[in-house]
C-alpha cells in the first residue's frame, strides 16, 4: 500500500522535474543549460560513480575488516550502549512505536 | 557581553570548572558556556581586536571580522546542540574534553596571530583525540594515538612554518599569505587538519571509532577550523582548486564503498570539505561566500547526520550496514531526522544545503573552467548516492540482517537535539537570509530559488535516485574496508621501527661491547707485563693465578678505566687536532 | 646582605655535618637538621635573587676576607642567582619527599643519605657561586663524592654503576683540573673576573687554547654530552629515587652551567666560537644527542631507563643552546635548565611514588594507574605535556626560544632536529600515558559510562591510591612549577636571563 503511493509520488516528481527543465528562460550559455542536462547527468553520473567505486576501486583495494589487526573491526559498541551487551535491557519493539 | 574576551576562553574556562559541578548536573552545566558564548558573540563587532603583550611579541588573541564571526556563531551553536545530544552522558572526561575542543576551535578562528593560533591548534588536537580514546576499546586506543600523532605532526608543520615565516617577514600576524617555502609549510599543517588528500586518512580511521556523542563534536570543529584558516591565509591559491576536487571525488568514492555507517560519513566529510577547499581556491567573493556558507550549513547537517547515526548505533548496538536493515519498523523517527540531514547534504531544495553548496558551484561557473563545475556536480551526485540513498536504504529498509536486531530506547535528549538540528536545517533552507547577511564580502550575488537552480536541484537528485533504485543490488554493502593512504604508516610503522630504532640500538650495543672488549684486552695485557716479555722471549707462559684478577669487580673496574681513558683521549685528540 | 653568597653553601655544609652527627643518635633529628639547612639555604637564595634583580648588581663576598685574586671570591650575579635558586629549590622539594621514599627503597641507610643530599646540594650551589676556577673544581668533587655516596645505596646494580660513574666523573674532573692548571700557568690567576681581564691578550696562546679544550671536555663528560653519556642510563636505572631526583634535574645542568660561565664570563667573546669551534662542536654533538636520546628512549621498557635516555636528549637541548651561541638561543638553553629540572624531577618522583604504591617499575606494568593513583597521574600528564613541549607548559617555551635561535642562526638542521625530537618524545611519553589511563580490568561494567549510573571510584587492583602527603606535596609543587614557569617565563627572561646573555651583545 504505502510503497505504491511512494512510487507514484516519485514518478510524479521525475516527470515534474523534467517539465521544470523546459520552463523558464533557456538561453543556453553553458552545456548544462540544456533542459534535461541534469536529469541525464544525475542518471549517468550515478551509474558512473557506482561502477567506478564498485567495479574498479573495490576489487583493487578491498580488504577484510580485520586487515590491520584482529581487534580492529569497528564493531565493538559494548562501552557505548546497553544495546551491545548480551545482558542488555533490550526488547523487541512493536511496529511503529517503542521509542522515547 | 564580556568586553573583548576571546569567546573560546569562555568554553575553556567552563571546561576547567566543570568537574566542580555535581555529577548529575554536569551534563546540564555543559550547556552554559556555549550559551554564554553565543550571547558574547552578539556583542562583538567586525574590527574588534584585543592585544596581549607576551615576551617580545604583541599577540592578538581576539581578531574579529565577518569571516571569523560566521565560524564563531556556528561553532558556539553546534556546541550547544551537541551538548543537548549528550545530556545523558556521565563521563566527565568526555564532557571536559568536548568543551575544551569547542573552545579551542573558537579560539583558533578568532586568533589574529600565528602563536595564538598554534596554541589553540594544539589544544584542539589533544581534546579531540581524547574523544576517540574515551571509547576505551583496544582499537580506539590505537586509533586515538594515531590521530594524535598525525595532528601533532600537522602542528609541527604549522609551528615550523610559522617560525620561519616570522623570521622572514618579522610579523606574527595571521593574514593572507604570499607564497614562500615557509607559507607552504604552514599550508601543510592546515592541510592535515582539513583532511586534504593524501593526509586525510586519519578521519576515516578516527571518527568512526569515537564515542557516540564524541564524534558529533569531532565532525564539527577540526576540519572547519582548517577551512577557516585556509580561507584566511590562502584565498585564491590555485593549487587548492585541484586539491579540493581530488578530495571531493576521492571522498565520495570511498563513502560509496564503506560499510560502517559513520565511516561513510567520515569519508564524506573529506568530500564536502573538498568543495570548500575548491571554493577557497577559486577565490572570488562569491566563492568565498559559498565556501563559508557551505561550512556553516555543513556543520549543521553533518552534526545531524552523526547524531542520527549515533542514535541508530545506540539503539541497535551495531554500526555496519551489513548488520543493519529493516529498521524502519523499530526506529522510524530517527530515519526522518536522518533524511532531513541527508537531503540537506545533497542540496535538495528547501533544505540548508541547497542555499550554500550551489553557491560555490555558481562561483565556479563564473570564475573557473567547465571541467571544475562538472566534477563538482559529479561529486554532488556521489554525495546523494552514498549518504542520501545507500546509507539510509540499507539501514532502514533493505533486507533484515541474519541476526535480528534488538533495539533499546533512545534517550529523549538525543531526539531533542536531532529535532533542533533538523529544524535549523529546514528553516535555513527556506529562509537563508540570516546566514547571507553575516557572510563576508558584500551582498550575496546568488539566489538559490532561481528557476535554474531549482530545476537543477530536483533533476539531479531525482534521477540519481532513479539510477540508484535500478542498481540497488549492485550497491549492496560488503563487510570490507578499503585501503587508503594510512596503509603507509599503519603497516609500515612496524617496518619503520625495525628500520630506525633497532639498528641504532644495536649499533650502540655493539659499540659499547667493542669498547668493553678493547678495554678488557688492554686491561688483561696491562696486568702483568712480564707475561708478554716471557712470551716474546719464547719461554713457557705462566698462568696468572691471582684471585683478584678473576674477580669481576676488579676486572670491570680496570675495563672501565681503560674505556674512560680511551674515550677521553679520543675526545681530546679530536679537539686538539682542531686547534 | 653581602654574606649571602657564602651563606648558601655554608649553611648546607653545616647542616650536612650536624645531620650526620645527630643522625647517628636519632634519624629524625638528622633529617630535620638537613631539611632545615636546605630550607634555610633556599630562603637565602631567594633573598639573594631578589636583591640581585632589584639592584641589578652582583653581590660579591671574599672568603676569609682575603681579597681576590689571591683570595677566593663568591659571586652572586644573575646567572648564579638563577642557578642557585633552582638548586636549592629542588633540594628542598626532594628533602620533603625523601623520608618515605628512602624508608621504602633503602631502609636503614637514610641516616647517611640525608647528609649526602645536603652535601650534594652544597657542592652544586658552591659550583655556581664560586668566582674561582679552581674552587669550582673543589665543589665539583664535593658534589660528585656526595652523589656517589647517594647512588651507591641503591639496589643491586647500584654499586657497580656508581663505580663506573665515579671513574668517569674522576676522569672528567681530572681533565678539567688539567685545564685549570694550564690556564693558571698562562694567566697567573684563578679568579674568574681577573681572567676575563687578562685572557683577551692571551687568545692566541696555545696553552690557553688547550686549557679551554680540556676544561670543556671535562665538563662535557660530567654533563653527559653525547657521546660521553653512557654512564647515565645505568646510574639512573639503579639509583634510589631520591638520588635520581637530585642528580637528574640539577647535577648535569650545573656542569652545563660551568661551560656557559666559561663561555660568557671567563673567556673573551669569540673565543668559544671563533678561536676554537667549541660551541659548534657542542652544538653538533648535542643535535646528535637529542636524536639519539629520543630514539633510544622509545625502545625502553623500564620507566627509569626511559627517563635516563630522555635526559640525555634533554641536556642536549641545553647544549644546543650553547651551540647556537646567540642570545635568544642561549636564553632557550638556560630556560631549559630550569624547565627540565622541574619536569624530570617531577617524573622521577612520580616513578618513586608508583614504586611505593605498586612496586611497579616497568612501563607495561603501569596499566591502569590512572584509576588507582589519579592525582599523581594528573601531575604525570603535566610533566609529559612539558616534556613534549605543549603550551602553556614550561617545556614548550624553552623549545620555542631554541627554535627562534636556530632560525636566527640559520641552523636549519638543528631546527628540524628540535621539531623531530618533539614528535619522537611524543611517541614514548604518550605510550606511557595511554597505558596508564587504560582500564585495568576487563569487566565491562567498569567501563560503562553512558547510562547515567553512579560509578564506584575504587578499584580492586591497586587499593592504596595516591602516595602519602610527604611524597605527594613535592610532586604537586613541581607540577605547579612546570605550568607556572611556563606561563611566567617571560618574567624570568626579562629579570634574569637577558642580563646573563648580555656579553653576547644581545
Amino acid at each position: 500500500m504505502q510503497t505504491r503511493h511512494w512510487r507514484l509520488l516519485f514518478g510524479a516528481g521525475l516527470l515534474g522535474s523534467v517539465i521544470l527543465g523546459f520552463l523558464g528562460d533557456t538561453a543556453p550559455v553553458y552545456i548544462w543549460d540544456f533542459a534535461l542536462f541534469f536529469a541525464i547527468f544525475g542518471l549517468l553520473g550515478c551509474l558512473l560513480l557506482s561502477y567506478l567505486a564498485k567495479g574498479l576501486v573495490s576489487p583493487v583495494l578491498d580488504r577484510p575488516e580485520d586487515f590491520y589487526s584482529e581487534t580492529d573491526t569497528e564493531g565493538d559498541w559494548s562501552t557505548q550502549t546497553p544495546a551491545a551487551r548480551p545482558d542488555a535491557d533490550a526488547h523487541r519493539t512493536p511496529s511503529s512505536s517503542g521509542e522515547g | 557581553m564580556f568586553g573583548l574576551l576571546p569567546p573560546g576562553l569562555i568554553l575553556i574556562l567552563g571546561a576547567l570548572l566543570l568537574p566542580l559541578v555535581p555529577r548529575n548536573a554536569r551534563a546540564w552545566a555543559f550547556l552554559v558556556p556555549p550559551v554564554l558564548a553565543l550571547l558574547h558573540l552578539g556583542g562583538l563587532e567586525s574590527g574588534d581586536q584585543a592585544t596581549w603583550s607576551f615576551a617580545t611579541f604583541e599577540l592578538v588573541p581576539l581578531y574579529v571580522d565577518t569571516l571569523a564571526l560566521v565560524f564563531g556563531w556556528i561553532f558556539a551553536l553546534v556546541a550547544l546542540v551537541a551538548g543537548v545530544y549528550a545530556l545523558h552522558l556521565r563521563d566527565t572526561g568526555q564532557q571536559v574534553s568536548a568543551l575544551l575542543y569547542a573552545g579551542s576551535g573558537l579560539g583558533a578562528v578568532f586568533a589574529g596571530d600565528l602563536f595564538t593560533l598554534f596554541f589553540f591548534w594544539e589544544i584542539m588536537a589533544f581534546a579531540s583525540a581524547y574523544l576517540v580514546w574515551a571509547r576505551r576499546t583496544e582499537e580506539s586506543y590505537a586509533s586515538a594515538m594515531r590521530y594524535l600523532f598525525v595532528h601533532l605532526l600537522g602542528g609541527s608543520l604549522l609551528m615550523g612554518g610559522a617560525l620561519w615565516h616570522i623570521s622572514q617577514t618579522g610579523s606574527i600576524a595571521f593574514t593572507a599569505f604570499e607564497p614562500s617555502a615557509a607559507t607552504w609549510l604552514i599550508l601543510g599543517g592546515f592541510a592535515v587538519n582539513a583532511a586534504v588528500v593524501p593526509f586525510h586518512a586519519w578521519i576515516a580511521d578516527a571518527y568512526p571509532r569515537g564515542t557516540i556523542t564524541g564524534s558529533v563534536f569531532l565532525s564539527a570543529f577540526t576540519t572547519k577550523t582548517a577551512v577557516y584558516t585556509l580561507a584566511r591565509g590562502y584565498l585564491g591559491w590555485e593549487v587548492l582548486i585541484w586539491a579540493g576536487l581530488l578530495m571531493a571525488l576521492w571522498g565520495v568514492t570511498y563513502a560509496i564503498l564503506s560499510n560502517d555507517i559513520r565511516r561513510v560519513l567520515a569519508y564524506h566529510i573529506v568530500s564536502q570539505v573538498g568543495f570548500m577547499v575548491t571554493g577557497i581556491g577559486i577565490g572570488t567573493e562569491l566563492a568565498l561566500q559559498g565556501a563559508t556558507s557551505h561550512a556553516y550549513t555543513h556543520i549543521l547537517y553533518k552534526g545531524l547526520l552523526f547524531m542520527a547515526t549515533g542514535a541508530v548505533i545506540y539503539a541497535t548496538g551495531r554500526s555496519k550496514m551489513t548488520e543493519l536493515g529493516g529498521l524502519m519498523r523499530q526506529i522510524p523517527a530517527t530515519f526522518w531526522f536522518y533524511m532531513v540531514a541527508a537531503l540537506s547534504i545533497s542540496s535538495a531544495p528547501f533544505f540548508s544545503g541547497f542555499i550554500s553548496k550551489p553557491m560555490t558551484i555558481s562561483a565556479a561557473e563564473y570564475a573557473s573552467t567547465p571541467t571544475v563545475v562538472l566534477l563538482l556536480h559529479l561529486a554532488s551526485v556521489g554525495t546523494f548516492l552514498s549518504v542520501g540513498l545507500k546509507l539510509p536504504y540499507f539501514t532502514w529498509f533493505g533486507d533484515a540482517p541474519k541476526e535480528p536486531v534488538k533495539t533499546v530506547a533512545i534517550p529523549w535528549n538525543m531526539y531533542a537535539a536531532m529535532g533542533i538540528g533538523a529544524a535549523l536545517n529546514v528553516i535555513l533552507g527556506i529562509w537563508p537570509d540570516p546566514l547571507y547577511a553575516i557572510l563576508p564580502g558584500g551582498v550575496v550575488d546568488f539566489d538559490p530559488y532561481e528557476l535554474k537552480n531549482l530545476k537543477k536541484g530536483f533533476q539531479l537528485l531525482l534521477f540519481t535516485a532513479l539510477a540508484f533504485f535500478a542498481i540497488v543490488a549492485y550497491l549492496k554493502p560488503k563487510p570490507k574496508i578499503q585501503l587508503d593512504t594510512d596503509w603507509f604508516y599503519r603497516v609500515s610503522a612496524e617496518r619503520a621501527w625495525n628500520a630506525t630504532v633497532v639498528p641504532v640500538e644495536r649499533f650502540f650495543k655493539w659499540w659499547e661491547g667493542a669498547s668493553w672488549g678493547a678495554a678488557g684486552t688492554v686491561a688483561r695485557a696491562g696486568i702483568d707485563p712480564v707475561r708478554w716479555i716471557r712470551a716474546l722471549s719464547g719461554a713457557e707462559p705462566v698462568p696468572i693465578s691471582s684471585p683478584g684478577e678473576t674477580s669481576s669487580t676488579t676486572f670491570r673496574v680496570s675495563m672501565t678505566v681503560m674505556m674512560v681513558l680511551l674515550v677521553g683521549a679520543l675526545g681530546l685528540i679530536m679537539l686538539l687536532m682542531v686547534i | 646582605m653581602s654574606q649571602i653568597p657564602a651563606l648558601i653553601p655554608t649553611l648546607l655544609l653545616l647542616a650536612a655535618l650536624l645531620s650526620l652527627l645527630a643522625g647517628l643518635k636519632s634519624q629524625r633529628a638528622g633529617y630535620f637538621l638537613a631539611l632545615m639547612g636546605a630550607g634555610a639555604s633556599f630562603l637565602v637564595s631567594v633573598l639573594g635573587l631578589v636583591e640581585v634583580v632589584s639592584s641589578g648588581q652582583a653581590i660579591r663576598y671574599a672568603m676569609g676576607g682575603w681579597i681576590p685574586p689571591i683570595g677566593i671570591e663568591f659571586v652572586l650575579d644573575h646567572l648564579a642567582a638563577y642557578m642557585t635558586t633552582l638548586i636549592t629549590f629542588i633540594g628542598v622539594v626532594v628533602f620533603i619527599y625523601a623520608p618515605r621514599s628512602l624508608h621504602f627503597e633503602s631502609p636503614g641507610k637514610a641516616t647517611f643519605a640525608y647528609p649526602s643530599m645536603a652535601l650534594l646540594i652544597a657542592g652544586l650551589a658552591g659550583m655556581t657561586l664560586t668566582g674561582d676556577v679552581f674552587n669550582l673544581y673543589v665543589f665539583l668533587e664535593i658534589a660528585a663524592l656526595a652523589a656517589y655516596a647517594l647512588l651507591a645505596i641503591g639496589e643491586r646494580g647500584g654499586p657497580f654503576a656508581t663505580l663506573r660513574y665515579l671513574l668517569i666523573g674522576a676522569a672528567g674532573g681530572g681533565f678539567y683540573l688539567l685545564g685549570v692548571g694550564f690556564l693558571y700557568f698562562s694567566a697567573g690567576t684563578l679568579n674568574m673576573a681577573d681572567l676575563s681581564g687578562l685572557l683577551p691578550e692571551l687568545m692566541e696562546n696555545r696553552a690557553v687554547m688547550t686549557a679551554a679544550a680540556l676544561m670543556v671536555v671535562g665538563l662535557a663528560l660530567k654533563m653527559a654530552l653525547f657521546p660521553m653519556h653512557f654512564w647515565m642510563p645505568d646510574v639512573y636505572h639503579n639509583a634510589p629515587t631520591v638520588a635520581a631526583g637530585l642528580i637528574a634535574p640539577i647535577m648535569t645542568k650545573v656542569s652545563a652551567y660551568a661551560i656557559i660561565r666559561l663561555f660568557l664570563d671567563v673567556f673573551p667573546p669569540g673565543f668559544f666560537t671563533e678561536t676554537l669551534p667549541i660551541t659548534a662542536t657542542i652544538g653538533w654533538l648535542s643535535a646528535a644527542g637529542i636524536l639519539y636520546g629520543s630514539i633510544l628512549a622509545i625502545a625502553q621498557h623500564d620507566y627509569r631507563r626511559m627517563l635516563a635516555y630522555s635526559s640525555v636528549g634533554q641536556i642536549a637541548y641545553v647544549g644546543l643552546g650553547i651551540g647556537l651561541a646567540n642570545p635568544i638561543g642561549l636564553i632557550g638553553g638556560l630556560l631549559h635548565i630550569v624547565n627540565h629540572a622541574l619536569m624530570k624531577g617531577l617524573l622521577f618522583l612520580i616513578g618513586g611514588a608508583v614504586r611505593l604504591r605498586t612496586g611497579v617499575t616497568r612501563i607495561p606494568d603501569m596499566k591502569g594507574l590512572g584509576r588507582s593513583m589519579p592525582w599523581t597521574m594528573y601531575a604525570f600528564v603535566i610533566g609529559i605535556l612539558g616534556m613534549v613541549g605543549i603550551p602553556p607548559t614550561a617545556g614548550f617555551f624553552s623549545k620555542f626560544y631554541l627554535l627562534l635561535g636556530a632560525v636566527e642562526a640559520g641552523a636549519w638542521i638543528w631546527f628540524a632536529v628540535i621539531i623531530v625530537s618533539s614528535l619522537l618524545s611524543a611517541v614514548y611519553f604518550f605510550r606511557v600515558t595511554e597505558m596508564i589511563f587504560r582500564d585495568p580490568g576487563e569487566d565491562p561494567a567498569e567501563t560503562s559510562r553512558e547510562e547515567g549510573g553512579e560509578k564506584d571510584e575504587t578499584t580492586p587492583d591497586h587499593p592504596q591510591g595516591d602516595p602519602p602527603a610527604s611524597m605527594f606535596i613535592p610532586i604537586a609543587i613541581l607540577a605547579a612549577g612546570v605550568i607556572l614557569v611556563g606561563v611566567f617565563n617571560f618574567v624570568i627572561i626579562s629579570a634574569l636571563l637577558e642580563r646573563v646573555v648580555a656579553p653576547l651583545g644581545g
